[in-house]
């Protein structure tokens, strides 16, 4: 048993839970000293938020988990023949200090949300992972050891464990081994991790089919009841399945999986992807979506009911990876249309994030036409801040016991905006 | 002063260096000081409330790109510069000229003003003085330059008298078209490139006209240090005093305290940020190249002892470690310490003139920058005109 999760109410699967901050992190909100879940678990680039240095995240809200992505860590500076493991351990104060995220709890992830990092594995080692830096053709092999010797000297209050996902259409063949090689990961890593701080994840794969989702969370959660897991991850998401087939292979494993323990998932995070997801039991999933969105200009609305003047149907934006999200919804500001230019409004009336407080969607359109880095920046601080009170919204709604109405409310608004601006919303 | 929306306040004096208050309609700035370029109405990745942590008083913006995006009416409709992108404190714009001629192919300069094509839609346009501050005054900046008639500091021959009788006749102009003298207060820039004599008619010349400060023009631009400091000299002896001097385009550390000693009260630069962007943090002892290997395991912040928000929570091997692949957050982490850095430094030179110490001053700051003692000749012989005998400090 692990001990620092705990689950408050419930409605429907769906739950609330609290995931107690270990030493070296003073986080919490407001005072306590625990994370409510559900909650997001934040990208970022070599522990640092995409465009938003460390300094500045404070301002974001404090209510989310920090992802840490292996690949950024164990290839630490291409230049130098040092891996992070080795200069972190040197300096001694953790990811915490090293990466000024004091206060914060973390979770070391093999793949980083919205990242083609080690997509596919073809080998047949069960030793180690093979994967493609970030942007880069470079070649990178990981092995259990590499993975326990930086989590050793970073600290993170969770880690998972090596894992292979199946491809899309794989046979059944390849499941079968992307489900036992992952196993054997894990217990190479309970085995071999003796005295590595932290939370380990036990990694749930198995495609998109629930015979063999159903036996990876199976066969992983045996190994919980030796206590020697602190949480799942269920991974293997983001490869072009349908949303059928998502939530098929979501509610497989979800099943099989012990009350007690916080569950992960891995994706993009669309907002009605995560609805759905805590529906279906999720505690915290790991999420790019208020930054890709960002990237295009993209400014999040969605507490708001109404249509937002100037929300152009998202499908007119050149954004593929969420295709077939749900993003024909009205609840955003794309601040790069021209009748933002004059606007000495907000991004979101009443927002009270760091952006809206301090600047206009004028000014905020202006630094997008001319490229300069702060629109970014103050968009990504918008984008988290919104996100995260919407997902405090559904976290109020289970407490209250309506999470249901909850959810079904927004998704009727999100395609009433959508359809009266034209755009269409999938059922 | 019914031309001035400008009070300067004389704290301290050393030589011919000074200490002052500068009350613009914004703020009151100490000096020396010096100011961040904002081109489009941004520093670099940047807050404006890291900004104010940096200490940075005044700010630049460009008029020339301003101009182009968002425009002029429509940073007039949203404000002025300052409301738009919500800066409380000062903001200084240029004429847009020096852009035009350094950044455009084709570009010319006649008697009307400066024809160049515009990078949106190639078209021919002009900028004339009164453009110019037509343009400034919408952008409502505290300190709006004149338009001046730019030649690169190493030409030579009769086009650089030529640009100096043109200046002075355009500041008459600019002076004719201000239309907010009351909140706004207009600079003369001193050019007549590296000649003493010119420069010497341009100061007479200019210096007649009651403006709120003036600018020391034309360098910068791949002129030996020697002659620069000489013209840096020859300017602010005959400037006068109850004026702030602005020396345009100075940012190196060495050059800034040259400068300082020989009584300039303020200065911009976009070198802060643009070394930043190749990895280089200004620091006490000089330069430090943040991407050499050997800062991957080096614990100590950019610069001990400093005490900007990016020295308090990171290590070089950090910032080290971040790669373009990692975003931009690399280069704005060093932006903002050596924009704190040159901040920092000209509070520090305030400090020493209000304690009386600033000979000291220059003498600690000189070693630390050379720890050999293998100062520049024209360093060295700057300061001992200014006063400050760079040896003695050995004794
Ligand atoms: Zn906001
Ligand atoms: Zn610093």
């Amino acid at each position: 048993m692990s001990g620092n999760f705990h689950v408050e109410a419930r409605s429907g699967k769906a739950r609330i839970g609290s995931i107690k901050c270990s030493n070296n992190c003073e986080q919490g909100f407001q005072g306590r000293k625990v994370l409510d879940t559900p909650c997001a678990l934040v990208l970022t680039r070599k522990g640092s938020l995409p465009n938003v240095t460390n300094e500045l995240f404070p301002l974001t809200s404090r209510e989310a988990l920090v992802q840490i992505s292996l690949l950024d860590f164990a290839v630490f500076n291409a230049n130098d023949a040092l891996g992070g493991a080795e200069v972190i351990s040197q300096y001694g104060k953790g990811v915490h200090g090293f990466c000024s995220l004091k206060g914060r709890s973390t979770i070391l992830s093999v793949r980083a949300a919205g990242s083609q990092e080690f997509l596919f594995d073809v080998g047949a080692r069960k030793d180690l992972i093979v994967g493609e830096l970030r942007g880069q053709t470079q070649r990178v092999k990981v092995t259990v050891d590499d993975l326990l010797a930086l989590q050793q000297a970073m600290s993170c209050e969770f880690f998972e464990h090596l894992s292979v996902a199946a491809p899309p259409n794989a046979s059944k063949k390849q499941h079968e081994s992307s489900v036992w090689r992952s196993l054997g990961f894990l217990d190479e890593t309970i085995s071999r991790r003796s005295s590595c701080k932290g939370q380990l994840l036990g990694v749930v794969q198995g495609g998109f089919e629930a015979e063999y989702r159903s036996l990876s969370a199976k066969k992983t959660a045996e190994r919980a009841a030796t206590g020697a897991i602190g949480g799942f991850m269920i991974s293997g998401f983001g490869f072009g399945e349908t949303p059928d087939q998502w939530e098929t292979a979501v509610a497989a494993a979800v099943v099989e999986l012990p009350d007690e323990l916080p569950r992960i998932l891995t994706g993009d995070g669309s907002p009605e992807r995560v609805l759905r997801a805590i529906e279906l039991g999720i505690d915290v999933f790991d999420c790019s979506y208020p930054f890709d969105v960002a990237e295009f200009g993209i400014a999040l609305a969605l507490e708001s009911g109404k249509v937002l003047p100037g929300s152009a149907p998202f499908a007119q934006q050149p954004f593929s990876r969420c295709a077939y999200d749900l993003c024909g919804s009205g609840q955003h500001v794309n601040l790069n249309d021209g009748e933002h230019e004059l606007s000495r409004q907000q991004i979101i009336d009443k927002c009270t994030c760091y952006a809206c407080i301090k600047h206009t969607r004028g000014y905020l359109h202006h630094l997008l036409r001319v490229q300069e880095m702060l629109a970014e920046t103050l968009i990504c601080i918008h984008n988290l801040f919104n996100y995260n009170s919407f997902l405090k919204a559904a976290r109020e709604s289970i407490r209250a016991g309506n999470f249901d109405e909850f959810r079904s409310n927004f998704i009727r608004k999100r395609r009433q905006d959508a359809v009266s601006q034209g755009s269409s919303y999938p059922q | 002063n019914v031309h001035s929306a400008c009070r300067l306040e004389i704290e301290a004096v050393c030589g011919k260096a000074r200490a002052t208050v500068m009350h613009l309609p914004h703020v009151s700035a100490k000096t020396p000081m010096f100011m961040p370029v904002g081109t489009q109405g941004t520093v670099k990745g940047l807050t404006t409330d890291q900004l104010m942590e940096a200490n940075a008083q005044v700010i630049l913006g460009n008029t020339y790109h301003l101009a182009l995006r968002p425009g002029g009416d429509t940073v007039e409709a949203m404000g002025g510069l300052h409301e738009f992108m919500n800066w409380p404190k000062g903001i200084l714009t240029d004429s847009g000229g020096f852009q035009m001629v350094s950044l455009l192919r084709f570009s010319s300069v006649s008697e009307e003003g400066v024809h160049f094509q515009s990078p949106v839609d190639g078209t021919d346009m002009l900028l004339t003085p009164e453009k110019s501050i037509e343009l400034q005054n919408q952008i409502g900046a505290d300190i709006i330059m004149a338009l001046d008639d730019v030649v690169s500091s190493t030409v030579t021959g009769p086009r650089v008298e030529e640009a100096m009788h043109r200046t002075l006749r355009w500041i008459d102009r600019c002076i004719a078209a201000h239309a907010r003298p009351h909140d706004q207060n207009l600079f003369g820039i001193v050019q007549g490139g590296l000649d003493a004599k010119l420069r010497a008619m341009c100061l007479e010349e200019m210096t007649k006209r009651d403006l709120p400060g003036f600018a020391i023009g034309g360098l910068s631009g791949g002129e030996k240090k020697d002659t620069f400091w000489r013209i840096v000299d020859q300017c602010t002896g005959k400037l006068p005093t109850e004026k702030p001097r602005y020396c345009m385009g100075v940012g190196y550390p060495v050059d800034l305290m040259v400068c300082v000693a020989l009584g300039v009260d303020m200065f911009d630069c976009v070198y802060p940020a643009r070394t930043a962007r190749f990895g280089t943090a200004l620091v006490k002892t000089g330069l430090l190249k943040v991407k050499s290997s050997a800062m991957a395991k080096d614990f100590r912040p950019l610069d001990p002892g400093c005490e900007c928000t990016v020295c308090k929570s990171f290590t070089r091997a950090y910032i080290h470690s971040l790669t373009p692949k990692d975003g931009s957050t690399g280069a704005q982490l060093i932006t903002l310490h050596n924009i704190a850095y040159l901040t920092n430094l000209m509070s520090e030179a305030r400090a020493a003139l209000l304690e009386n110490r600033f000979p000291d001053f220059i003498r600690e700051f000189m070693h630390l920058q050379y720890p050999n003692g293998d100062f520049p000749a024209w360093a060295v012989e700057a300061f001992s005109s200014a006063g400050i005998e760079l040896s003695s400090a050995n004794s």
